[in-house]
């Protein structure tokens, strides 16, 4: 139950850090950072499958409203919901998840996160800023925006994960 | 049929992901610049409270600031009223009405940006209308709730503005590149036009939306396509989109009276 109470907490907070504040700050056309996918990112391993895609969707959806940009994130979230379990299969470590553990820095190591984070934020943002821009003439201007926003949503969604999640 | 049956249940989750993602991506495509689902865009009631709330915290510490640029654009607008004042020139009925908003988020890294502002339907705000703000415009009404409305700036790809260069009044339309925040392309003026690295780019007065010569910005630089003998005319624009709260919703009277006797010579 207070498990429950936790994510939902989660799903607000990043929800509106996401909006209000990330949104808002602009330094460059290329940088954009995305942390409401730490959400989906950190859904307790034994999450039931369909409820992650709802949930993905429904955090997506969420954001689209904010950003007058209907099904663009909840195709997003979808996504990453989609992929998160592959990419737990890929970066499992050696003796495998346990259900109690939170997927976190603290139960699972720095390397292990950054390389599962990373994975789902590129996937992530290809999917945004090529759907965004539906234009293959932009493709290296696209590309570029995908690094240079991969890297600093990286740097962000750590941030937000330590602070929010990797508490003991 | 039990074979398909058996695909089905074997591929559910995979279904069911695909399916939900097209729709998605449908509703993301069909989307219309000018949406007419408003509780689909961030002027809906909820997005719309939250943002103007967290608007309020954010403009209660540049309240200084804020307050020292109202003051500079009133003393402005009153010298401005002054030099009216003193020509002849004979003041006709007014055509257009401003309709005051404060800015309560707005996007700028994106490629469609949006900015949302706390005036809507019961402040008079339609779909379509032309904004401006302190510096010039900014861009145009896109939706409308009864408390909100969405601008579509600019800076968003679907915006086109008809501008002229106020130097000669040859006129094209304004669009943006999705690259620089600061600076928009104006294209269809012809090559035999004497352009210059300087000259000030206003709107056009032709659409309607606008009035005739609002600051659009001016002549960063220019090229000239040889193979069509156009000019392509980057304009660093005067609105400085990282920082804009406040902007006027321009309400056009002729366009209401245009309407009314359209509507009115339709029901003979």
């Amino acid at each position: 139950m207070i498990d429950k109470l936790k994510y939902i907490l989660y799903f607000i907070v990043l929800l509106l850090v996401q909006t209000l504040i990330l949104d808002q700050i602009c330094v460059s056309v290329y940088v954009n950072a995305f942390v409401y996918i730490l959400f989906i990112m950190t859904l307790p391993i034994d999450t039931n499958k369909y409820l992650a895609l709802l949930l993905g969707l429904l955090m997506g959806l969420c954001v689209d409203l904010f950003n007058s940009t209907l099904g663009l994130h909840a195709s997003a979230g979808l996504l990453v919901a989609f992929v998160r379990s592959f990419a737990l299969d890929i970066y499992s470590p050696h003796d495998g998840y346990e259900n109690n553990k939170q997927l976190s820095v603290r139960n699972y190591g720095y390397g292990w996160f950054i390389k599962y984070a990373f994975t789902i934020i590129i996937i992530h943002h290809l999917w945004i800023f090529l759907f965004e821009s539906m234009n293959f003439a932009n493709i290296l201007f696209t590309l570029a925006k995908v690094c240079v926003s991969s890297l600093t949503s990286l740097i962000v969604i750590l941030l937000f994960h330590l602070l929010l999640m990797s508490r003991k | 049929m039990r074979n398909l049956l058996d695909f089905v249940v074997k591929y559910a989750y995979f279904i069911l992901f695909i399916v939900l993602e097209a729709l998605c991506l449908v509703l993301f495509f069909s989307a219309n610049p000018y949406q007419r689902y408003e509780f689909a865009t961030s002027a809906n009631v909820v997005t719309g409270a939250i943002a103007e709330k967290w608007a309020g915290v954010v403009q209660y510490m540049n309240l200084s600031e804020e307050n020292e640029a109202l003051k500079k654009e009133n003393a402005d607008l009153r010298n401005r009223l002054e030099a009216y004042r003193r020509s002849s020139i004979p003041v006709l009925g007014k055509k257009f009405e401003y309709i005051p908003a404060s800015v309560i988020s707005a996007t700028t890294n994106r490629e469609k940006n949006t900015i949302t502002v706390n005036a809507g339907r019961n402040a008079g705000m339609e779909t379509e209308m032309g904004v401006i703000g302190r510096d010039g415009v900014v861009g145009i009404v896109s939706s409308v709730s009864d408390k909100y409305a969405v601008i579509m700036p600019i800076i968003h790809p679907d915006a086109r503005i008809s501008v002229k260069l106020a130097e000669n009044g040859y006129f094209g339309s304004l669009s943006w590149n999705g690259r620089d925040v600061r600076v928009a392309t104006f294209s269809e003026v012809p090559g035999y036009v004497d352009v210059r690295i300087g000259d000030e780019v206003v709107t056009s007065g032709f659409s309607a939306i606008f009035p005739e010569g609002v600051p659009v910005g001016y002549v960063k630089s220019f090229e000239k396509d040889l193979s069509t003998d156009f000019y392509t005319i980057d304009v660093e624009l005067y609105t400085d989109f990282h920082n804009i709260k406040y902007v006027y919703a321009i309400l056009n009277k002729n366009k209401e009276e245009l309407k009314a006797s359209d509507e009115g010579s339709k029901n003979k």
